[in-house]
């Protein structure tokens, strides 16, 4: 088949096209005015003044995308819809947070807790995490959700699925593509953060923060961002009994069982000083050839106020 | 840029425009109204371009844009209307069996195929019109060779080969 065949394929440019073409093409007016507005001198100076300001205060801001910026940009669902909770974990936020410094075993990424809040009157505790590549020269970092976020790489192209594919696809701010198509810099390794499955462990115990969602986003700087929220009514009886109060009692024992083994894990492991020891686990996987190479993993322990 | 110049760069991309139009919409009649809605915009913006050697790939992106709208126009039509929307009317007797193996590959794969192989464009040009990464357009010319080989069985693109 050639060119000319596909051309073909299109059937001949209908009249009406070319009607409504020279249709257009009348009343196109020579005195008719630019839709461009034109600015004085004047409102130019103080157009460039404004966004002046506003890049410094957005420098501020973005320098560090933590949750400040995070729950007013990318996450405005509760200042539109619950706004006490906006408020609260805003007012609750610690950006000074003691924490082990962590690298992976290998010594590829570093991981800092950049901010957390312990909103207690609106039973939530979030936190946010930055990853960054310890060599920016050699490594460029993305989260392993950001890998085939679309669900279509598969093993065996499925003929009935035109979006089936074999490669691995990645999404970055640049794009969604075969990574070195959507990278900064396809020279670069890519390195995948996960932070295995965002458990947050209590101490050095094997019992977990009560867990609600999670989101994660590339920064402005390169750095793997993740955002992660907890539910307290979870360790609260009173609240438990209230919210299964029409299931079968099973799941009550079992929620007031786990907020027994939780509580019981936070008293052991808060210092004098008020401060809860947790530690969450993470795995940093090189893409190589195409394919998602073995782990290398960390461990990042930090503390939080609770009280 | 003069009215002059806009007709006879329009009247020469004429058979273009409507290769991309119809690659969106699924009608004559739709092409025909996104393009006349295409061509009221950049008359009216046609100061925004500063290179007229630009101006087919200018066009080119309102004209995209105007056929997303009119698509987007006809979901919302067809989410209020009561009654369901009458079929399209048949091909004409004219297509061919390439005519169906295009209209099999979808938008996402056609755009770009018409793009590449008829208008010229390159793969950086198509990437910009569309908002895909490179990657993203190589691979649905691909993609789209791909499936017409076999729905057609035959090569496509010979002269490519």
């Amino acid at each position: 088949m050639k060119r000319d065949d596909l051309d073909r394929a299109y059937g001949p440019t209908p009249q009406v096209f070319t009607d409504r073409i020279d249709d257009a093409l009348r009343s196109c007016k020579e005195d008719e005015p630019v839709n461009v507005k034109r600015f004085t001198k004047r409102t130019a100076v103080i157009a460039v003044l404004i966004a002046l300001l506003l890049c410094g205060i957005a420098y501020a801001i973005v320098a560090t995308q933590g949750q400040e910026w995070y729950y007013n940009n990318r996450f405005t669902a509760y200042q539109e819809h619950e706004p006490d909770k906006q408020q609260a974990i805003l007012d609750n936020l610690q950006t000074e947070v003691p924490q082990e410094e962590s690298s992976d075993a290998q010594g590829l990424i570093n991981v800092v807790v950049q901010d957390y809040s312990w909103a207690a009157e609106q039973n939530v505790f979030t936190l946010s995490i930055a990853a960054r590549a310890l060599s920016d020269a050699e490594y460029e970092l993305y989260a392993l959700w950001d890998l085939d976020v679309d669900g279509c790489c598969v093993s065996t192209i499925d003929p009935n699925d035109p979006d089936s594919r074999t490669e691995h696809w990645l999404w970055t701010p640049n794009g969604c593509g075969l990574p070195e198509d959507v990278m900064n810099d396809p020279s670069k390794q890519l390195l995948l953060v996960d932070f295995c499955n965002c458990h947050v462990w209590i101490g050095d115990s094997n019992v977990e923060m009560p867990g609600w969602s999670f989101d994660n986003f590339t920064g402005e700087d390169g750095a793997s961002i993740w955002v992660m929220e907890f539910d307290l009514s979870r360790l609260d009886p009173e609240a438990i009994r209230e919210n299964l109060k029409d299931e079968a009692q099973e799941y009550t024992d079992r929620g007031l069982a786990y907020a027994q083994e939780v509580n019981a894990a936070i008293a052991a492991n808060t210092d004098a000083d008020g401060l809860l020891t947790l530690r969450i686990n993470y795995c940093v996987y090189p893409f190589i050839d195409g394919e998602v190479g073995d782990p290398t993993e960390g461990t990042l322990t930090f503390k939080v106020k609770t009280q | 840029m003069d009215k002059q110049f806009f007709t006879q760069e329009v009247k020469q991309a004429e058979r273009s425009l409507y290769r991309i139009a119809r690659s969106y919409l699924p009608t004559d009649a739709d092409a025909a109204d996104a393009v006349q809605e295409a061509l009221a915009r950049a008359w009216a913006k046609r100061d925004v371009l500063r290179e007229e050697q630009y101006f087919r790939t200018w066009l080119t992106r309102i004209v995209i844009n105007a056929c997303k709208d009119e698509l987007k126009r006809h979901k919302r039509v067809r989410l209020m209307a009561e009654v369901p929307e009458p079929a399209p009317a048949p091909p004409a007797a004219a297509r061919d069996e390439l005519s169906g193996a295009l209209e099999t590959l979808g938008v996402k794969y056609r755009v770009p195929l018409v793009l590449f192989y008829l208008d010229g464009y390159s793969i950086g040009e198509i990437s910009k019109l569309l908002f895909l990464p490179q990657g993203t357009v190589k691979n649905r010319i691909f993609r789209a060779r791909k499936k017409l080989r076999t729905y057609l069985q035959q090569e496509v693109f010979e002269d490519e080969a």
